[in-house]
C-alpha cells in the first residue's frame, strides 16, 4: 500500500468571513502528476501554501511524507520543490547570482541539470548576468522553475507555473516535466488555467470547489464518466474544458 | 476661483499620497522629532528656554516646509504624464501653478525666518528659491539639477573665501533684481521640464525618471552604470563569500536585499566620512578662521543628524520585510533553516539583530569620527556618544511577531522613538536628581536598558509566535 505523500485532513481556512477552504480532505499519492482546477479565487494557491505550512489553517492537519507540515524536518524539506505563483523573486540579483544563493541553502544541487535548462531555455551567458527584475515575466517563470528543479525535487509543487509562458516555453516546460521529472517518479501537483497542458501531463486532476475538493479521479475515466452521464444522444464526447465548466459553476 | 481652489487641493492630495499615502503624517511626526530633538541639544547646551523655543520653533517650520515640497514635488512631478498632461483637462497648468505657489512659499517662508539671524535674508530667498528649481529640474530627471545643487553647496562652503564684492552686489539693489530675475527664468524653465506636454520627449523623461528611481530602489541597483559600482562590487563579493562558505546566518543577512545589507551601510558611511573630510580639509585651507571655530563649535550639531538614519534603516528594513514575502515563502521550505517555528524565529530575529546592531555600531562610530573631524570638544564627543546610544532601542524594533506584524511603520515607529527618548529623560532626570548623574549619561544609560529589555522581549515573543516567513501573512 502506498503512503500518501500529502494528506490533508479536514483542513480549514477563513479570510476574515470568507471560508476558503471548508473541511477540505486530499490525499496525494508517491509518483501522482495531478492538476488542481478550480475558478479564480477558488482558493488553489492558498490551498497550495497551507499543503506547504506557508498558512496557518484553522482547523484540520497536514502532513507530508508523514511528518506535520509545521515541522518538517531538514531531510523532509529538501525533498520539496516549489515554484509560487509570483516568480520575480531575488530580483535584486542576476539568475545566476539567485541560483548560487539558492544552491548555498539545499545539501543536495544537480550543477548539470540546472545548466542544461538554463541553457536549452534560452538563458545566454549575457542573460544571466542581467539582474532578474529586467528579464521577462516569461523568463522570470522559466527561472523559478528551474530553481526549484535544482535540488531534485521528490515532490514538486507548482502554482500556476505556465501562466506568463508563451506557447513555445509552455511546450518546453512540459517536455521538461515529462522527461526530467515525471518519468523519475516525482509526485507533482500544479495548479493551472490551461487545460489542454493539463491533459498532455496529468493522469489526474482535482477540482475545488466552494472550499472543498468536489471531484478527483483519472482524466480519461471522467470524461468517460461524463459521457455516459451526457447520454447516448450526445454525439461529441465532452472536454476537459466541458467539465470543468459543468464541475466548477 | 473656488473651482481653482478645490482643483489644488485635490492635486496637492494626489500629490502627497502618491509618495506616500500618510505623508502628512510622516511629515508633522518629523517636524515634532526635530523641534524635540533640537530643542533638548539647545538647552543642553546653552540653558536658554527662550533661544531653545525659538530656534526649535524655527526649525520646526522649516522643516515641515521643506519636508512637505519634498513630497509634493516629486510627486507631481510623477502626476503628470504624457497622458494627463495631453488628456485631462486644466491638469497640467493647474500643476504648475500650485508648484509655482509652493516654490514662492517655500522661498518667502525660508526668508522670513532668516531675519534677525546671521544669514542674509535676500541671500536666503536667491538660495532657497535656487534650489527648490534646481531640486525639481532634478525631480524631472535633467542632468543640470545636480550640477546647480553642488554648486550652491560650494557657494554656502565656501561663502567666507569668495569676492565680497559680488556678494555685496547680490545683497540689494540692481544685483538683487537681476539675480531674482535669473531665478525666476529658471523656476520657469523647471517648471516647463517638470510639465511637459506630452510627446515624445515627454515620454523620454519619463523613462529617464524611472531609471533613476529605478536605481534607487533595491530592485534596481544594479542596472546600467551601477553594475559595475564600487558599492555593488563589495557587496557581491561579500554575496559570493556568503554562497561558499554556506552560513545560513550569514546567508539568512541577504534576503532583505542589497541595499538592506551591512555592507552597504559601511559603504555608505565611508563616503560621508570622505566627503566631510575633503570638505574640512578644503575649509581648512579656504575658510576663514571665524567659520573653523563655528564649525568646531557646532560641527557636532551637524553630525547628529546621522543620527537619524536609524530611523529610515528601521522603517526600510520594515518595509522589506513586507516586500519579501514571496521570498520568504521559499526560505521557510529550504533545508538549511530550522524546521520548528521557536527555533526558525530565533534565527531570523538574530540575524536582523545582527545587522542592526552593525549598522548601528557603524553609525555611532562614523558620528564621533566627524566629530572628532571638525575638532569637537571632549565634552561634547561625550555627549555626542550619549546621543548615539538614545538610538539603540531601534534596533530591537525590528524583533517581532513577523506573522502577524510585518513592521512598525510611519507613525507607529517615530512614536516609539518619541515614547522611548521620552522615557530615556524622565528615568535621567530621576537620575540627576537622585545620585547627581549628568541627563545625557543617565538618558543614554536608559536607553541602554530599553534596548536591551526591548531585544529580550523580542527573543521571548519570537518563541512562541507562529513562523515568522512570510511576514504580515495573519494581519
Amino acid at each position: 500500500m502506498n503512503v500518501p505523500v500529502i494528506q490533508v485532513a479536514s483542513i480549514s481556512k477563513r479570510f476574515g468571513a470568507a471560508a476558503v477552504l471548508n473541511g477540505l480532505d486530499w490525499q496525494v499519492t508517491p509518483g501522482q502528476v495531478i492538476g488542481l482546477l478550480g475558478r479564480n479565487g477558488a482558493g488553489k494557491s492558498t490551498l497550495l501554501e497551507c499543503l506547504l505550512g506557508l498558512r496557518e489553517v484553522d482547523a484540520g492537519a497536514v502532513t507530508i511524507y508523514g511528518e506535520d507540515v509545521n515541522a518538517l524536518s531538514d531531510a523532509t524539506r529538501a525533498r520539496i520543490g516549489y515554484v509560487p505563483q509570483k516568480s520575480d523573486l531575488f530580483e535584486w540579483l542576476t539568475p545566476r547570482q539567485m541560483l548560487d544563493y539558492v544552491r548555498a541553502l539545499y545539501p543536495r544541487w544537480n550543477d548539470a541539470k540546472v545548466d542544461g535548462l538554463l541553457a536549452r531555455w534560452g538563458f545566454s551567458q549575457a542573460m544571466q548576468a542581467r539582474p532578474i527584475s529586467k528579464l521577462s515575466g516569461g523568463e522570470q517563470q522559466r527561472l523559478s522553475i528551474i530553481r526549484a528543479l535544482g535540488p531534485d525535487p521528490e515532490l514538486l509543487i507548482l502554482d500556476e507555473p505556465v501562466s506568463a509562458l508563451d506557447p513555445v516555453g509552455r511546450r518546453e516546460f512540459l517536455r521538461e516535466l515529462i522527461d526530467g521529472v515525471v518519468e523519475r517518479g516525482t509526485t507533482v501537483v500544479f495548479s493551472t488555467h490551461i487545460l489542454s497542458d493539463l491533459e498532455r501531463v496529468a493522469l489526474d486532476v482535482a477540482f475545488l470547489k466552494d472550499g472543498r475538493i468536489t471531484l478527483q479521479g483519472q482524466i480519461d475515466e471522467l470524461l468517460e464518466g461524463a459521457r455516459r452521464v451526457a447520454g447516448p444522444g450526445v454525439m461529441k464526447t465532452p472536454s476537459l474544458e466541458d467539465l470543468f465548466i459543468e464541475v466548477t459553476q | 476661483m473656488k473651482a481653482a481652489l478645490k482643483d489644488y487641493y485635490v492635486l496637492w492630495r494626489m500629490a502627497l499620497s502618491i509618495r506616500h499615502a500618510r505623508a502628512n503624517g510622516v511629515v508633522l511626526a518629523f517636524a515634532l522629532i526635530s523641534i524635540l530633538c533640537v530643542g533638548a541639544l539647545v538647552q543642553l547646551k546653552e540653558q536658554d528656554l527662550l533661544l531653545t523655543a525659538g530656534l526649535s520653533l524655527r526649525i520646526g517650520l522649516g522643516v515641515l516646509l521643506a519636508c512637505w515640497m519634498m513630497y509634493f514635488i516629486p510627486g507631481a512631478v510623477r502626476l503628470s504624464t504624457p497622458f494627463t498632461a495631453r488628456l485631462v483637462p486644466r491638469m497640467r497648468r493647474r500643476l504648475m501653478e500650485l508648484t509655482a505657489l509652493v516654490w514662492v512659499v517655500a522661498s518667502a517662508s525660508a526668508t522670513l525666518m532668516s531675519f534677525d539671524t546671521r544669514a542674509v535674508p535676500a541671500f536666503v530667498f536667491l538660495g532657497t528659491g535656487t534650489w527648490i528649481a534646481a531640486y525639481g529640474l532634478g525631480q524631472s530627471g535633467h542632468r543640470a539639477a545636480g550640477v546647480l545643487q553642488c554648486l550652491l553647496f560650494g557657494l554656502v562652503i565656501f561663502y567666507d573665501s569668495l569676492p565680497r564684492g559680488l556678494f555685496d552686489v547680490l545683497a540689494g539693489g540692481t544685483g538683487l533684481a537681476v539675480a531674482t530675475l535669473l531665478m525666476l527664468a529658471l523656476g520657469a524653465f523647471s517648471l516647463q521640464q517638470m510639465f511637459m506636454n506630452g510627446g515624445e520627449r515627454h515620454y523620454a523623461a519619463r523613462e529617464a525618471l524611472a531609471l533613476q528611481s529605478e536605481r534607487l530602489s533595491a530592485a534596481g541597483q544594479f542596472r546600467d552604470s551601477k553594475e559595475r559600482s564600487i558599492g555593488s562590487g563589495l557587496y557581491l563579493h561579500v554575496l559570493g563569500r556568503d554562497c561558499r562558505a554556506r552560513d545560513t546566518k550569514r546567508l539568512l543577512g541577504h534576503l532583505l536585499g542589497a541595499k538592506n545589507h551591512w555592507v552597504y551601510r559601511a559603504i555608505m558611511l565611508g563616503g560621508v566620512i570622505a566627503a566631510v573630510g575633503a570638505a574640512l580639509a578644503g575649509m581648512r585651507l579656504f575658510a576663514s578662521s571665524e567659520t573653523l571655530e563655528m564649525v568646531a563649535a557646532i560641527g557636532w550639531l551637524f553630525s547628529s543628524a546621522l543620527l537619524l538614519a536609524p530611523l529610515f534603516d528601521s522603517e526600510r528594513r520594515n518595509v522589506r520585510l513586507k516586500d519579501t514575502s514571496a521570498e520568504q515563502a521559499l526560505f521557510r521550505l529550504v533545508p538549511a533553516m530550522p524546521g520548528t517555528a521557536p527555533a526558525f524565529n530565533r534565527s531570523v530575529n538574530g540575524a536582523l539583530l545582527r545587522n542592526a546592531l552593525l549598522e548601528w555600531a557603524m553609525l555611532a562610530g562614523t558620528v564621533l569620527l566627524l566629530s572628532a573631524l571638525t575638532g569637537a570638544s571632549s565634552a561634547s564627543m561625550f555627549m555626542q556618544a550619549c546621543f548615539c546610544c538614545l538610538t539603540l532601542p531601534l534596533v530591537g524594533v525590528n524583533l517581532r511577531n513577523h506573522a502577524r506584524h510585518a513592521g512598525l511603520l510611519g507613525w507607529r515607529l517615530f512614536l516609539a522613538v518619541a515614547v522611548s527618548l521620552g522615557i530615556s529623560f524622565l528615568v535621567a532626570l530621576g537620575l540627576n536628581r537622585t545620585v547627581g548623574l549628568g541627563l545625557p549619561a543617565g538618558a543614554a544609560l536608559a536607553s541602554i536598558a530599553i534596548a536591551l529589555s526591548m531585544i529580550g522581549y523580542g527573543f521571548r515573543r519570537a518563541k512562541a509566535a507562529p513562523f515568522a516567513f512570510p511576514a504580515g501573512r495573519l494581519t
